[in-house]
C-alpha cells in the first residue's frame, strides 16, 4: 500500500469513509406505512387510563437555573490551589523550578485563598464573583458571593456555602442562607467549583510551562512562570523561599474569562467543623439524586402565587406558557421551551419551588388546570389557573392581579383550547 | 468542568424534560409527538443499526422499525429520561434480528461504502479494515460519532454513558483505528 505523504486527521479519514449527512426521517410517510399499528395504540391509550401529561420537573429545573448560574459560576475558578509543602529549594530561589511548584502541589494537604473572576457566557451573560476556598485532605469549602447577569437586565447577586467530602462519594451541600435554601447529595454530588482543585493539579501537569524569572508582584520578589494549555493560559507567581505559589491568575484564550487567586496560606489549622455537612433544620432541603424536596413548615397557595409572581416578572411581567399543565401540543411546548431560556433569575423572588411543591402536593381530584399563558401580571380580568380544594364544591382562581376567587363550577372562565 | 459545560449540562436537563413531556404527550395519544422524537433519535438509531448492518439503507429500514417496536412498547418504558437509551436498546434487537431473518453473512469490509479516487479508495479500505477488527460496542461508538458528526451530548444520550466514558472508549478506538491504518502503510495519521 502507497505511504501517504501528507498528514491527514483520522476523523476525516473515517468521516470519508462511513459518515452520511442530513439524514431525515420522514414521519408521514412512517405514519402511512404503519397506520394500523398506530390506530392501535391510540386505542390502548384510550383504554388504558393514561391521560393528560404529568407535573414535569421543568420549572424545577428553571428555578433551578439560578443555582446552577451561580455555582457554575464558582466553577470557573478553575485554578484551585492545593496546600504546598515546603520540599526543600536554594534560599536565594534561583534553583525554583515548576518541577518544585508542582511537587509541591502534590504533597499538600491544606490550603486555604481567596478568589475573584469574571466571565462571558452564552451570548449575553456575564458572571462576577468573589469567595474564599479552603481544601482540607479530602474536604473542600467555597464560601462565595456570585453574581449573574444577562444582557441588559437586572445582575443579581446571591451568596452560597458548598462543602464536599470526596472521600464520601463526593457528598455535597450548597447552602443559599438568603433564601434558607439547600442542595443535597447524599453521593455522587457535584460542585464542580470544588472539583475543580483536581481540574487544577491537571491543567499544570498538562500545561507547557516557561519560567519568566525573577519579577515584582504585590510589593515582594516571586519567580513568575506561565503556562499554556489548548485553551487556557496561566500565570504563577512562587515564593522564591519555599517554592509555593503567592498569586495565580487564569485567563481564557478566547473571550472574558478570567480568575485571579491570591491571599494564598499554607498548612493552616482548619477545624473539622468547617466541613460539617450538617443541614440547618429550618432549610428547604432538595435531595439532587432523588429531587425530593422537604419543606419544614406548611405549603400554602401562598406559596404558589408567590411562585407565579416571580415567574412573570422572570419573563418580563408575563405568565408562563406552562406551569405543571397549560395548553398542549408541540407549538406550546416549544414556545414554553424558549421561555425557559430567556427567564431570568429575581431578586427577593423567596425559596424557589415552593409553588411548584404546594401544586406536586394537591390530591389527584384537585382538577388542577393552568390557563395563565400570555396573561399579564396585574391583569385582574383574566385567570391564571385554578383548583379545588378537598371537599369543596368551588373552585380557587387565581388571577393576573394575583388575586383568588372561589367559583362554581358552572362560572369558571371558558378557555377556547380547553373547550376543544 | 468549565461553566460553557455546566451551561451545556443544563441545556441537556432541558431537553431531557422536554422529551419527557414529549414522551407524555405521546402517552396521551399525541402522535405528533412521537414523530418529533423520531426527529431527535433519528441520526442515533441510524448509525447503530449501521454500526451492526453495515449497510446504509438496512440502517434506515431497522430506525423505521425500531420507531414501530417502540411505539408499540412504549407504555413498558420505566424511564423517561432514558428514552434515548432504550431506543439504541431496541435497535440493536432489531437489526441483530434482520441478520438472522436475512441470513446475511455481513461482513463490514466489504460492505461499507466505497468512495472514487485511488488514495481515498485506498484510504477508505484500510479505515473499513480497521473498523472491522473493532468490537461491536466499539464500532457502534465510532460510527455515531462520525456517522453524522454527532456531539459527546447526543451519544451520552443513546449509550446512557458518561461523556467521559465516550470520551476514553472514543480515544482507545480511534487508538487501534490509527495503528491498524499504521501498520498498513498509512503514515502521518493524526489522531
Amino acid at each position: 500500500m502507497n505511504q501517504q505523504n501528507n498528514k491527514k486527521p483520522l476523523g476525516e479519514l473515517i468521516s470519508r469513509a462511513v459518515g452520511r449527512e442530513n439524514l431525515k426521517f420522514d414521519f408521514s410517510k412512517w405514519k402511512v406505512q404503519n397506520q394500523k399499528e398506530i390506530q392501535d395504540f391510540q386505542v390502548q391509550i384510550k383504554h388504558s387510563g393514561i391521560n393528560n401529561p404529568v407535573l414535569t420537573n421543568i420549572w424545577r429545573m428553571i428555578m433551578n437555573k439560578t443555582m446552577t448560574k451561580l455555582a457554575a459560576a464558582a466553577a470557573i475558578i478553575a485554578i484551585v490551589v492545593v496546600g504546598m509543602y515546603y520540599l526543600g529549594v536554594s534560599p536565594d530561589g534561583a534553583g525554583v523550578v515548576w518541577a518544585d511548584v508542582l511537587r509541591n502541589m502534590e504533597a499538600s494537604q491544606t490550603v486555604t485563598f481567596t478568589f475573584e473572576w469574571e466571565k462571558e457566557f452564552e451570548e449575553s451573560g456575564y458572571w462576577w464573583g468573589e469567595g474564599t476556598i479552603l481544601v482540607k485532605g479530602p474536604y473542600r469549602r467555597t464560601d462565595a458571593t456570585s453574581g449573574i447577569r444577562y444582557g441588559d437586565g437586572p445582575p443579581h447577586e446571591d451568596a452560597t456555602v458548598e462543602i464536599m467530602d470526596l472521600s464520601r462519594q463526593n457528598r455535597f451541600v450548597e447552602l443559599h442562607p438568603s433564601q434558607k435554601l439547600a442542595y443535597y447529595a447524599p453521593d455522587h454530588g457535584g460542585s464542580d467549583t470544588l472539583l475543580t482543585y483536581d481540574g487544577l493539579k491537571k491543567n499544570f501537569r498538562d500545561g507547557t510551562e516557561e519560567c519568566l524569572g525573577e519579577v515584582e508582584i504585590d510589593g515582594r520578589q516571586a519567580i513568575c512562570f506561565r503556562l499554556s494549555t489548548d485553551d487556557k493560559e496561566f500565570t504563577v507567581w512562587a515564593d522564591p523561599d519555599t517554592a509555593l505559589p503567592i498569586r495565580i491568575e487564569r485567563t481564557a484564550k478566547e473571550g472574558i474569562d478570567k480568575t485571579v487567586l491570591s491571599n494564598i496560606a499554607f498548612d493552616v489549622e482548619l477545624s473539622d467543623e468547617l466541613f460539617d455537612m450538617t443541614l440547618p433544620e429550618d432549610y428547604c432541603v432538595m435531595n439532587m439524586a432523588t429531587e425530593e424536596f422537604k419543606v419544614p413548615f406548611e405549603l400554602t397557595e401562598a406559596h404558589l402565587v408567590e411562585e407565579l409572581t416571580t415567574t412573570a416578572r422572570g419573563l418580563g411581567g408575563t405568565f408562563p406558557t406552562r406551569f405543571g399543565r397549560g395548553r398542549p401540543g408541540e407549538e406550546a411546548l416549544e414556545k414554553y421551551f424558549a421561555e425557559t431560556r430567556r427567564a431570568v433569575p429575581v431578586e427577593g423572588g423567596g425559596t424557589p419551588m415552593l409553588g411548584t411543591e404546594f401544586l406536586k402536593r394537591l390530591p389527584e381530584d384537585s382538577d388542577w388546570q393552568y390557563v395563565g399563558e400570555d396573561v399579564k401580571l396585574g391583569d385582574a380580568k383574566k385567570p391564571v389557573c385554578w383548583w379545588k380544594t378537598p371537599g369543596s364544591k368551588t373552585y380557587r382562581v387565581i388571577y393576573g392581579d394575583l388575586s383568588i376567587r372561589d367559583i362554581e363550577p358552572g362560572d369558571l372562565p371558558k378557555i377556547p383550547w380547553l373547550e376543544e | 468542568m468549565d461553566a460553557d459545560q455546566q451551561v451545556r449540562k443544563l441545556a441537556n436537563r432541558v431537553t431531557k424534560a422536554l422529551e419527557t413531556e414529549l414522551l407524555d404527550l405521546v402517552l396521551s395519544g399525541d402522535i405528533a409527538s412521537f414523530g418529533k422524537l423520531c426527529d431527535r433519535y433519528y441520526n442515533s438509531i441510524v448509525a447503530i443499526a449501521y454500526s451492526v448492518l453495515t449497510d446504509h439503507h438496512l440502517a434506515e429500514d431497522a430506525a423505521q422499525e425500531t420507531f414501530l417496536r417502540a411505539l408499540k412498547n412504549l407504555k413498558k418504558l420505566k424511564s423517561k429520561d432514558k428514552f434515548g437509551s432504550w431506543l439504541a436498546r431496541i435497535c440493536r434487537n432489531v437489526a441483530k434480528d434482520m441478520i438472522k431473518k436475512e441470513l446475511r453473512g455481513i461482513d463490514i469490509e466489504n460492505l461499507l461504502p466505497l468512495t472514487d479516487g485511488g488514495n481515498d479508495e485506498h484510504e477508505n479500505q484500510a479505515v473499513k479494515q480497521a473498523m472491522g477488527r473493532l468490537s461491536l460496542s466499539e464500532r457502534e461508538l465510532i460510527v455515531l460519532r462520525y456517522y453524522n458528526s454527532m456531539s459527546h451530548e447526543q451519544m451520552s444520550s443513546v449509550l446512557g454513558l458518561s461523556k467521559a466514558a465516550i470520551n476514553n472508549r472514543l480515544v482507545r478506538s480511534r487508538k487501534k483505528i490509527a495503528k491498524h491504518l499504521q501498520n498498513n502503510g498509512f503514515a502521518g495519521i493524526e489522531l
